[in-house]
């Protein structure tokens, strides 16, 4: 796993980098693969978890291309506004 | 870019851990906007893994992991420093080129004929201007006449 910040065992996406709808959008798009939620949404910071399949933890690199996927779509996003 | 040793001599990048797969850049926002980051970040999200938090205000996190196949973890993240560099430059030459390239495009679209409305101000090249006024160019204007 990423060496990223956690909060109670999820991950702190803050949203002056990344998109709340972008997250929202990347954890859609990687439903097939990755079981991913939020567990808890402030005005600056959304967190997520990876969830277990099958008893086992979320394969490592697949969570960074997530993670990858995500920052793409919020650069995107975010520049696309300024 | 520095290292804890070197931090003294430029703080606004700095290595803050290197392990063997992982290196962690702190970012100054005050010297590298967050849009340069971003901007920088864009680009190398097909070379390595990159991960962005903010551990406290005016700074930002990059960790960055190098994908299978790609060059040495090291020379990705020179890499990215060097792009970070590029990027605020960027930034920052376009602010300060704003206005001339506003300018630039009014006058070639004015020139076209491919607004409805004419520009705000004055499009005209000043150089032109000036010679258009100057007293030779008047009496040669008379002459013609």
């Amino acid at each position: 796993m990423t060496s990223a910040p956690h909060a109670a065992g999820g991950l702190i996406l803050t949203h002056s980098v990344y998109d709340p709808g972008s997250i929202a959008k990347a954890i859609e798009d990687y439903r097939p693969h990755l079981s991913v939620s939020i567990h808890g949404q402030s005005a600056t910071d959304s967190v997520i978890a990876f969830a277990e399949r099958n008893g086992e933890k979320a394969p490592e690199q697949i969570v960074r291309e997530f993670l990858n996927y995500a920052l793409d779509l919020s650069v995107r996003t975010i520049l696309g506004a300024a | 870019m520095s290292t804890r040793e070197g931090a003294d001599i430029d703080a606004s990048l700095e290595t803050v851990s290197r392990t063997e797969d992982e290196v962690r850049l702190l970012v100054d926002e005050t010297v590298y906007s967050r849009e340069a980051v971003l901007r920088a970040c864009y680009w190398f999200t097909d070379r390595c893994y990159l991960f962005v938090s903010r551990p406290g205000p005016q700074r930002l996190l990059v960790s960055i992991r190098a994908k299978p196949g790609a060059p040495s973890l090291d020379r990705v993240a020179g890499d990215f420093g060097n792009a970070l560099l590029d990027q605020q430059v960027r930034q920052e030459i376009a602010r300060e080129t704003s206005r001339i390239r506003e300018l630039i495009v009014a006058k070639a679209f004015a020139e076209g004929n491919l607004m409805d409305d004419p520009p705000v101000g004055d499009d005209r090249d000043p150089v032109e201007v000036t010679r258009s006024q100057a007293p030779g160019n008047i009496a040669r204007s008379r002459d013609e006449e």
